[in-house]
């Protein structure tokens, strides 16, 4: 799984190199890949999810883990471009009122520039 | 005596339908090989037209009940085959995942509380939410999780359309 980071200002922009399925033992990779930034102090990030396909328990849990971590280091983590398939996951599993979600990375990274 | 219209005959019971055997390594790397061949079951042999959200649905619940079986009843042991037997009836889609573990917990996990929310236990969850029916059997000393999607059927006469 190659992640492709990008910093944009004091946030950092998290995507996909390629379609992913977020499921099983990639969601580790991916949730240790974030808990790696936070430690090194990077709390504002942004997760382009739009070249994920589908994204199963392991993968939401990955999410959930992710954006614990980082709002306990006082930092936050917002979602983008999140295809339809997963917004339905995570309407589902009553997770879309969890996470900040916006159609555009830039919609995103303005949301944290707003926050301060 | 006037004749008004014959009665719509009654629905014949759905036939026993023919058991497709899926039998793999417990790999989790497998399982979107599963996912495919499920939607492509869905999509050719069934006489209903299930919507896209029921097809993911059940994509989502397969590969729940599959990765449960993998990374937990079978220890992620390729040696040990994880079976999932499909039956594409006429009323109904039954799925079942066979493993040698020790079966669903005896307590389920609560549902997701978007207060408090979790890394983990969605799998049953949305088994519950996207299946009709979810269920435990002890069968020949395995472990049956049987998966069951009711088919919507249109009325007879009713156009589509609009």
């Amino acid at each position: 799984m190659d992640i492709a980071l990008r910093q944009v200002g004091s946030t950092v922009l998290l995507s996909f190199v390629r379609p992913v399925n977020l499921e099983g033992d990639d969601s580790i990779l991916f949730r240790d890949r974030v808990k790696n930034l936070i430690a090194d102090g990077r709390t504002r990030l942004v997760v382009d999810l739009g070249q994920v396909k589908f994204i199963d328990s392991f993968g939401l849990g990955a999410l959930v883990s992710a954006l614990r971590v980082v709002r306990s280091a006082g930092g936050d983590l917002k979602l983008a471009c999140v295809p339809q398939s997963v917004e339905a996951v995570l309407r589902l599993t009553r997770l879309s009122s969890v996470f900040e979600c916006h159609a555009q990375l830039e919609d995103a990274l303005k949301a944290f520039q707003a926050a301060g | 005596m006037a004749a008004g219209p014959a009665p719509a005959p009654a629905p014949a019971p759905d036939a026993a339908p023919e058991r497709i055997e899926l039998r793999l390594p417990s790999r989790a790397d497998l399982l979107g090989v599963v996912r495919s061949v499920v939607r492509g079951l869905v999509e050719e042999c069934l006489d209903v037209r299930l919507t896209e959200e029921e097809i993911a649905g059940i994509q989502m619940s397969l590969q729940e009940a599959c990765i449960n079986v993998v990374r937990h009843a079978h220890g992620n042991d390729p040696s040990k085959p994880l079976v999932i037997g499909i039956l594409a009836g006429r009323d109904r889609l039954v799925l079942e995942v066979e493993d040698f573990g020790p079966g669903l917990p005896a307590t389920p996990p609560p549902d997701p509380d978007p207060a408090n929310p979790r890394e983990g236990g969605y799998g049953l969850f949305i088994m519950r939410e996207t299946l009709d029916e979810v269920r435990s059997e002890r069968r020949d000393g395995k472990h049956v999780l049987v998966l069951v999607k009711n088919l919507r059927r249109a009325a007879p006469g009713v156009a589509g359309g609009g």
